[in-house]
């Protein structure tokens, strides 16, 4: 067991930098999901603890001690592949048994470590099959079993569930997570999938450019993002990102949000530029009760632009009055002008298409951002 | 429709005839009475084996030391494709995944002298290795084959293709670089090394200039010097010459049928899945 720094750890592939430099901390037995898109940087972090790739500058520690310098066998790290990396040439058991034998572990030993992972991870059936022979869902448990045989200091898991369906996806995530729970081993978990690092993570660390965005418990990221990215990274569907005008009309400040001029929602900062409603926040309100003039509320009216049906609730899209700002992967917010908002509504009552429905949100659930895009109430740690 | 298909393949018959008659008259000539095979070589004649007999074969035997040849070609090719398949594969490794100063520039010269005919470089090879002193074995016909830009580039764009994560995950997992390559690498490597393999074994086995250059004893010279030498050796027997031919085709296409599979999916196929 160990914890793991890096500190002011800097890559660079020839001209690109593809992280600046970075410092970061993982708790000793913690599970660290690092979330972003791809080309953000978050398995060449990945890469560099495991000792994979080098880093350009700065300096990388596991359970206090330098390993810049050591090669990946010295760092006593397992890694579970995207593409889970079992050689083919080997049956199940000489794939668990393969890291054991490198580091020249006794035959009895061997063996014994093999069986114990392979009972805990329902492998024993398959022990003498080859991985051509194994379903996507046994060939990713042979991966995590070649991983825990060694009984590392730290995991490394690069996009572990990315290759499964759905259903398998569920089962499997729920799986990792009691195992690192019960094993209490370090680990440092790679994904693009929010709900992935929603449910996993101990903490998530959302990065963007190699640059973490904001790092915290996956419920303070998903109640106070830091800025537009995290905002619009979490929940499905996104954040609503809207941009409303300010004004001093006679003294008085005045705002247009939701389309229609009034005064600003109580406890508005004066430097908000974007406002950030989150899809669950909106509920139906009365028709033509329009206008954000209530200082508690805020009231958006437009027209039904498509309807998902989830069962028990449904996903509806507004036209919205004006632009919703989108977040890209890209600096700084763009602009989509025919963006649509979305709002997470009960099962009834039914809304159809081009029906012309008021949704109104609480004043004190809008998240707000300045010029920038940084939160201006973040939830950092 | 069906006369297209009929047209092709009557096209792909004639042509397979053509590239065969040399083979099926060798082989048949091989079984006949020496005087039936010249006499017959303008006929369709020439193609069946009115009476078969291995006496031409047992001439060949009697006439020349056809064993001593074929065991110095044996040995030769074996040298040339043992030690070829190592030294080829370490250096195809060594372009297609490991980091090392000139790495680019070493790619390029593998590249430029696959262009080079080996005749060109026969004559500066011999006096090399005469002033070295080092002439007439098998050693030496078979060393300087050992390393060969096809074969290098033949295994470059295999490793290329393999799944790097199986030599992370391996590296990961405690193996060094040389534990990488032959517990991983080289097992998912077969079809690779079966392809090259026959590349270098059919690229040596006909060799004659370099023997003739470089051997003098008859212990030591391969079959392509043996029928070279059994065509000057009086009485000129057509028969017995076919039957040479025979016998010296006979060890490739054995090879090639037990490695063809492979040697398909070699072509074939750059990767391995997982």
């Amino acid at each position: 067991m160990a914890d793991v720094e890096f500190r002011a750890v800097r890559k660079a592939f020839g001209d690109r930098i593809v992280i600046p430099g970075l410092d970061l901390t993982v708790h000793d037995g913690e599970l660290l999901v690092l979330l972003g898109p791809s080309g953000c940087g978050k398995s060449t972090l990945l890469r560099l603890l495991a000792g994979l790739e080098t880093a350009t500058d700065g300096e990388i520690r596991i359970g206090g001690r330098p390993v810049d310098a050591l090669g990946p066998r010295a760092r006593n790290i397992a890694m579970v592949f995207q593409n889970y990396a079992l050689y083919p040439n080997l049956t199940v058991r000489g794939n668990l048994e393969f890291p054991l034998r490198m580091r020249g572990m006794r035959r009895a030993e061997r063996k014994r470590r093999v069986l114990e992972a392979a009972r805990a991870l329902g492998l024993e059936p398959v022990l003498e099959q080859r991985p051509a022979e194994l379903s996507g869902g046994q060939r990713q448990r042979v991966a995590m079993g070649r991983a825990i045989v060694r009984e590392p200091d730290v995991f490394l898991m690069d996009e572990p569930l990315s290759n499964l369906d759905a259903r398998l996806r569920v089962q499997i995530r729920a799986e990792i997570g009691t195992l690192q729970r019960r094993l209490g081993v370090t680990t440092l978990y790679v994904t693009h999938d929010q709900i992935e690092a929603m449910t996993l993570g101990d903490r998530v660390a959302v990065m963007r450019d190699g640059v973490i965005q904001q790092l915290g418990r996956p419920e303070a990221l998903y109640e106070r993002p830091a800025n537009l990215f995290v905002a619009g990274f979490l929940g499905s569907p996104p954040m609503n990102l809207l941009e409303p005008a300010l004004e001093r009309r006679e003294g008085q400040r005045m705002m247009r949000l939701g389309g229609t001029w009034g005064q600003p929602p109580a406890g508005i900062p004066d430097r908000a530029r974007y406002a950030g409603i989150r899809p669950e926040s909106f509920s139906l309100g009365a028709n033509g009760n329009s206008g954000a003039a209530r200082r508690d509320r805020l009231e958006v009216q437009g027209s039904v632009h498509a309807v998902e049906v989830l069962g028990h609730e449904r996903i509806v899209y507004l036209r919205a009055p004006e632009p919703v700002v989108a977040v890209s992967d890209g600096p700084g917010p763009s602009r989509s002008v025919e963006g649509l908002l979305a709002a997470r509504l009960p099962a009834s009552p039914v809304l159809e298409r081009d029906e012309s429905v008021t949704l109104t949100a609480p004043a004190a659930e809008i998240h707000w951002f300045d010029e920038d895009g940084t939160a201006l109430s973040a939830g950092n740690e | 429709m069906l006369l297209r298909a009929v047209l092709a393949y009557a096209l792909l018959l004639a042509f397979t005839l053509v590239f065969i008659a040399p083979v099926l008259f060798m082989i048949i000539g091989s079984l006949k009475p020496d005087e039936l095979v010249l006499a017959e070589a303008g006929s369709l004649r020439a193609f069946l084996p009115e009476s078969v007999s291995p006496d031409n074969y047992r001439a060949v035997f009697e006439r020349v030391p056809f064993g001593a040849y074929l065991l110095s070609s044996l040995i030769v090719n074996g040298l040339i494709v043992g030690l070829g398949l190592l030294v080829n594969a370490f250096a195809g490794y060594a372009l297609a995944r490991l980091r090392w100063w000139g790495r680019e520039a070493m790619l390029g010269l593998v590249l430029a002298v696959l262009v080079i005919p080996f005749e060109a470089i026969a004559i500066p090879l011999f006096y090399q290795l005469s002033w070295l002193g080092w002439r007439d074995d098998w050693l030496v016909q078979a060393i300087p084959f050992v390393a060969n830009p096809l074969a290098i580039f033949l295994f470059y764009s295999f490793f290329l293709g393999l799944p790097r994560e199986l030599e992370e995950a391996a590296r990961v997992d405690g193996a060094g670089v040389l534990r990488t390559f032959f517990l991983v690498v080289l097992p998912n490597a077969k079809a690779a090394f079966a392809s090259v393999a026959i590349v270098l074994f059919l690229f040596h086995w006909g060799m004659y200039l370099w023997p003739l250059l470089m051997t003098t004893s008859e212990g030591v010279r391969p079959l392509p010097l043996g029928i070279a030498n059994f065509y000057t050796l009086p009485p000129l027997q057509w028969g017995d010459i076919m039957a040479f031919g025979v016998l010296m085709v006979l060890p490739v296409l054995i090879l090639f049928v037990v490695f063809q599979r492979w040697f398909v999916r070699g072509v074939a196929s750059t990767g391995v899945k997982g």
